[in-house]
């Protein structure tokens, strides 16, 4: 049973829902025709909207470039620049697993 | 076999089948844009998160129950937000290596109008139908503030109202887990909300 600070809060969430203006509801009735496309027979998925991960794939890609290039015992920017790029990046070392799952997780989305 | 007839029971399968999701999307689309709105800040973000949700609701799911499609769409939906956030992060990392990787509108940011601006009127006093306004827009920024699991725990117990296994189902964990989550997030709501403390069922 909700207490009455449940009930508030959930009262006032499902108010504001009724706030959705006619444009959005309009896109989202869209949204909604392209996803049942793959349900009628011999129908083809509608476009979606333009992915902005792009960017960011390509980012962490230069980025590991980056540090790559830096940490190379014979980089022209000398041990001194690379270890204090090092020590002020170490947290990209730290989100590896993080960037893996982005790259694995675009080719999912992309199908 | 009658190839012809099979054909029309698959036609007729289909478009219910089409009719039925398409049912159970229209239900659910104004709660679920209002959700990733109020977790991301920012409407373009929740149209993306909303349109993939549905995208993958009927790729992988279409031909499960009826009766699990909420559930495995609030899992999706939430998967989705979480996402963003994901992108988010990665996006404040190499915005400064890339011009025009900037964040994306937030409600720390500066925002083009709000929607929720538009929230009906009510009858009766216009600033009490104000303050509720406020109350609104503040209850959608410190749910965004809300760590994930307790977001998710939130807008599926309170917000969608289902029911702690229901919840736990969705987020794929326990009801403790759930019960925690949960409590958590309403004590953080009201302390930021600046509600009086009161008795928590689920607190013992």
């Amino acid at each position: 049973m909700k207490t009455e600070f449940e009930q508030s809060l959930q009262s006032d969430l499902r108010h504001g829902e009724q706030a959705v203006d006619a444009g959005h509801l309009q896109q989202l009735a869209s949204f909604r025709q392209q996803a049942l496309g793959p349900l009628s027979s011999n129908a083809t998925q509608a476009p979606r909207r333009l992915r902005r991960f792009l960017w960011p794939t390509a980012g962490m890609a230069l980025a590991s470039i980056l540090v790559l290039v830096l940490a190379m015992p014979f980089s022209p920017f000398g041990p001194t620049a690379s270890n204090e790029y090092l020590s002020d990046n170490l947290e990209l070392y730290d989100d590896l697993e993080f960037y893996y799952w982005l790259a694995e997780n675009e080719q999912d989305l992309r199908g | 076999m009658d190839t012809s007839a099979l054909k029309s029971d698959l036609s007729i399968e289909t478009k219910t089948s089409r009719l039925a999701m398409d049912g159970f999307l229209a239900s659910v689309q104004r709660r679920a844009f209002a959700m990733a709105r109020a977790a991301s800040g920012n409407a373009d973000d929740a149209m993306d998160v909303v349109q993939d949700s549905m995208l993958q609701l009927v790729k992988s799911y279409s031909d499960r129950d009826v009766e699990e499609w909420r559930k495995l769409f609030y899992r999706i939906l939430n998967n989705k937000i979480n996402d963003l956030f994901r992108r988010r992060k990665l996006q404040r990392r190499f915005g400064g290596l890339l011009p025009g990787l900037a964040s994306q509108n937030t409600y720390e940011q500066d925002a083009p109008a709000d929607p929720f601006d538009k929230i009906p009127a009510a009858e009766g006093d216009p600033a009490i139908h104000l303050q509720r306004e406020r109350t609104i827009v503040s209850l959608h920024v410190h749910i965004s503030r809300l760590p994930r699991r307790q977001r998710e725990a939130f807008m599926l117990r309170c917000w969608e109202g289902f029911s702690t296994l229901e919840t736990a189902q969705t987020m794929g964990c326990s009801e403790g887990s759930v019960k925690t989550h949960y409590s958590r997030a309403l004590s953080a709501l009201r302390v930021n909300l600046g509600q009086s403390d009161e008795e928590n069922p689920y607190e013992n």
